[in-house]
């Protein structure tokens, strides 16, 4: 298998590959749409070990994590959960927005994350010592409104930390011509118009366009759209709801674009 | 004394024996230093209010930075805000006026970034030379808008309409508005490109022009002076004063710019060189001796009086006459509240015991936590007792039970609440005791709900020291808390608008769904330097309107029973109880809390 495309920023690969040598659960954080889950998918298949991914969010339990029972025919079936598969499997577990699930869910992971590598199934009165290559990958973005939903304590300084932010212009044209396929020139409106709303951030928008959208928006382009008519699609409502700002946007694009 | 004409050129009316350069000063000063005309946002400009607030947003994604809107006629830009006239001469036709404030407003922001502004030599220059002030203005708008069709090609659309406009390119000389006729030839090939006004190609004209649209801005430094003496000759020689500038290129005030980096200087310097009143009353105010007016005679705004130690933060204050934001007016300056024995909360604990235990009974029937429903038809989680009983069930052939979920029951949305208590000087004696008293039964309220919870006080001695003085932070330990719990000290203003902005800011960090601001207060936002009746009313009813637009609820519980009008205009008619003392609280708390759970 061949790895996902990742542009390099810094020396984010070497220490992930560090950690994972080490299998020491890492916490990548930063905005929205920078790369962070195509960063782990990357390095899971350069590291050639299998990635179970978690999507969090606020009703995650823990049977949802570790496993349940189900009903088949006339009998009850052990289903194990992501995480019990990983432990068994010795992959990467990545749990994507990692402070949208509950905090004492999260708690279940403790033991997998320090020296005891060690998960708990109470339902089946279990202990699974994880297999050699499990490792923990958790993400959140710290950006929205300053102090956030924060992760406790106890949960966070399990973890080596990687911070990512939207690259410089230069690489993110680069990454988005890539991504989309489309010319460097279009690449290169298409991130200067984001790195534009982003003078926005925390002015009205929560963040600004995110490098997801300009590939979007350079995949419009590369299928035929012209340029503005793809930034409308892609840079105006997907950010706000908020009429004046829908406004100042277009009135950006157009004045950006001509 | 008259001295004759020896131009022969026509002698203007009231010339007394001055020489040229005075008679030009005078000529224009009234024009060109006179203050930006301010237009009242409230009444009948709705229209132009709304257009600024998207302007602002569309002007800071252009250039980068922050900027705000303000209205002056013409446009100009003090650094921090770009002024665009309330109104444009000619018909009002909506399409013109929207790429009219885009051109004016990028313009203004533009010829600001060029960094001229920040070199002082230059700006006493331009200050003093009004000649040489229009010239640069113009050179920079023509350096400006060449770098548009790179830059911003769609702006290329609304410079050619402004500039083909004859209405938006009428010639003003500072707030005036002069005839085209009579301008000398290298004037008029000057202003080629920037009004429709066309005129003879003058070489050396054109040849400065492109050479700042070519070459990087410091061009314009070394293009200038030429240009401005040519100019300037050609003006003295044709007798005709100042040379205007089109509407929609506006003004440059480097006034602006000199005063109050002259000032800031001369602030500093006062404060360094340290003149002991100051001082003393820095060492009084830190005691909180001092609570009233600053001692007659310390002629000081008042700015540096931050002890160390403290964090200072700037918010804009709404001044309702001339109807448009005092830019960073009022200062936050945050510090710990006093700490006196811990003992003195324990009285008031113990002499309350009826009333808090009123208040906890109440709230723990307001308070509902996350619960496990059994037997459910639908959810998240099986319930294995249940699903045992239905697989044996289903063994011995019976129907089973599909009722076998587990649902999480969610209820209360987490919620942060920030009570502001009013420690100005109306809260003396009695009522400062009841604000005690009430901040007491508000704490144990809030600990019964487990809601995230702070503690600030607040009064002010002025907009340069707004005091606001941590009782209890979210995640302070309980018995620092109660020190400063129970010696809650009054004095000062209260500058209600800063205050709420301040705790604004701080909820904002939060992230609870539910973030609630409850303001305990006695009576009118009133402080020094003018903030009282309308102003402070109008001020603080802005601020509860900010605050609500980001997501934050506000309600004020006030023991002023006087006269309540102000009360519902600052706070709208829902936003704000009145109790007529602090044991009431204990009834009204928690109609508070139900009303803002069902919103």
């Amino acid at each position: 298998m061949t790895a996902p495309w990742y542009r390099v920023v810094g020396n984010e690969d070497a220490i992930f590959a560090r950690a994972a040598r080490l299998t020491m659960p890492v916490l990548l954080k930063g905005p929205t749409g920078c790369g962070k889950t195509r960063f782990v998918r990357h390095m899971a298949a350069t590291l050639e070990r299998p990635l179970i991914t978690v999507a969090c969010q606020e009703d995650l339990s823990a049977a949802d994590l570790t496993g349940r029972y189900l009903l088949k025919g006339g009998d009850t079936v052990w289903q194990d959960g992501p995480v019990t598969r990983a432990v068994r499997e010795g992959a990467i577990l990545y749990l994507d927005e990692v402070v949208e699930a509950r905090s004492d869910v999260l708690t279940l992971l403790h033991p997998l994350t320090d020296e005891r590598r060690m998960l708990t199934v109470e339902r089946r009165s279990e202990e699974i010592i994880a297999a050699s290559g499990f490792q923990v990958v958790i993400s959140y973005n710290p950006g929205y409104q300053a102090a956030a939903r924060a992760l406790k304590e106890s949960t966070r300084q399990r973890f080596a930390a990687i911070s990512f932010d939207y690259p410089g212009p230069d690489i993110e044209a680069e990454i988005v011509a890539h991504e989309a396929g489309c010319s460097s020139s279009v690449a290169d409106q298409l991130v200067a118009l984001g790195r534009a709303t982003r003078t926005l951030r925390n002015h009205g928008l929560r963040e600004g366009a995110s490098t997801r959208l300009l590939v979007y928006a350079g995949r419009m382009v590369v299928d035929g759209s012209d340029l503005t008519e793809a930034c409308m699609a892609t840079l105006v409502h997907s950010l706000t709801d908020d009429p004046e700002l829908v406004r100042a946007l277009s009135d950006l694009i157009s004045t950006k674009i001509g | 004394m008259t001295e004759p004409d020896v131009n022969g050129g026509t002698q203007q009316p009231g010339r007394d024996g001055i020489d040229d350069e005075e008679y030009e000063k005078r000529l224009l000063a009234p024009f060109l230093y006179g203050a930006p005309d301010l237009l009242s946002v409230e009444e009948g400009s709705l229209h132009h209010a709304v257009r600024a607030q998207h302007l602002k947003a569309w002007l800071m994604m252009v250039t980068g930075r922050e900027w705000h809107i303000g209205s002056a006629a013409p446009a100009t830009n003090d650094g921090v805000v770009v002024y665009v006239p309330p109104t444009l001469p000619g018909p009002d036709e909506p399409r013109v006026a929207d790429h009219a404030y885009r051109v004016m407003a990028l313009l203004q922001a533009e010829i600001f970034s060029m960094g001229f502004f920040s070199q002082r030599e230059w700006l006493r220059e331009l200050h003093q030379d009004w000649v040489l002030q229009v010239c640069s203005h113009l050179l920079m708008a023509h350096a400006v808008v060449a770098r548009w069709p790179v830059s911003a090609p769609g702006m290329m659309g609304p410079l050619a309409t402004v500039t083909a406009d004859l209405h938006l390119s009428e010639l003003w000389v500072g707030r005036k508005q002069v005839p085209s006729v009579g301008l000398p030839a290298p004037f008029c090939a000057l202003l080629a490109g920037l009004t429709p006004i066309k005129g003879a190609k003058v070489d050396w004209v054109t040849e400065a022009v492109e050479a700042v649209q070519s070459a990087d801005s410091t061009a314009i430094r070394l293009v200038l002076p030429g240009v401005a003496q040519r100019l300037r000759e050609s003006f003295r020689s044709a007798r005709l004063g100042a040379p205007p500038v089109p509407f929609w290129v506006g003004a440059l005030h480097p006034g602006w710019f000199l005063e109050d980096a002259a000032g800031d200087a001369k602030r500093a310097n006062e404060w360094r060189s340290g003149p002991k009143p100051l001082q003393k009353l820095l060492r009084r105010i830190r005691a909180k001796e001092v609570h009233g007016e600053v001692e007659p005679g310390s002629r000081f705004q008042a700015p540096p009086l931050v002890p160390p130690g403290t964090e200072a933060a700037r918010y804009n204050e709404w001044d309702h006459v001339s109807g448009r934001y005092r830019i960073g007016f009022a200062r936050i300056i945050e510090a710990d509240a006093p700490t006196g024995p811990a003992a003195a909360l324990e009285q008031i604990i113990a002499s309350h015991r009826m009333e808090l235990a009123a208040i906890r009974a109440e709230f723990a029937a307001l308070k509902i936590e996350q619960r496990w429903l059994h037997g459910q038809a639908e959810g998240s989680e099986l319930d294995m007792d249940r699903v045992i009983q239905a697989a044996v069930g289903l063994r011995a052939h019976q129907s089973p039970d599909p009722n076998h979920f587990l649902r999480l029951q969610h209820e209360h949305r987490p919620l942060a609440v920030l009570t502001l208590v009013d420690l100005s000087g109306s809260t003396q004696g009695s009522v400062l005791a009841q604000q005690q008293r009430a901040v007491v039964l508000f704490a144990e309220a809030l600990r019964t709900l487990g809601v995230v919870h702070a503690f600030y006080g607040f009064s002010s001695e002025g907009a340069q020291a707004c005091h606001f003085l941590r009782i209890r932070d979210w995640a302070d330990d309980e018995t620092e808390v109660a020190k400063r719990m129970g010696s809650l000290m009054a004095g000062g203003g209260s500058r209600l608008g800063a205050h709420i902005r301040h705790a604004t800011a701080k909820l904002m960090t939060r992230s609870e769904e539910d973030r609630l601001l409850l303001i305990l207060s006695d009576g009118r936002p009133e402080d020094r330097d003018g903030y009282r009746g309308q102003y402070g009313i109008a001020d603080s009813a802005l601020a509860v309107r900010e605050a609500g637009r980001s997501g934050i609820h506000i309600h004020c519980v006030s023991m002023d029973s006087s006269e309540g009008a102000y009360l519902r205009t600052i706070f709208g008619p829902r936003g704000y109880t009145v109790v007529p003392s602090a044991e009431h609280l204990a009834r009204r708390l928690p109609m508070v809390f139900r009303s803002l759970s069902r919103r």
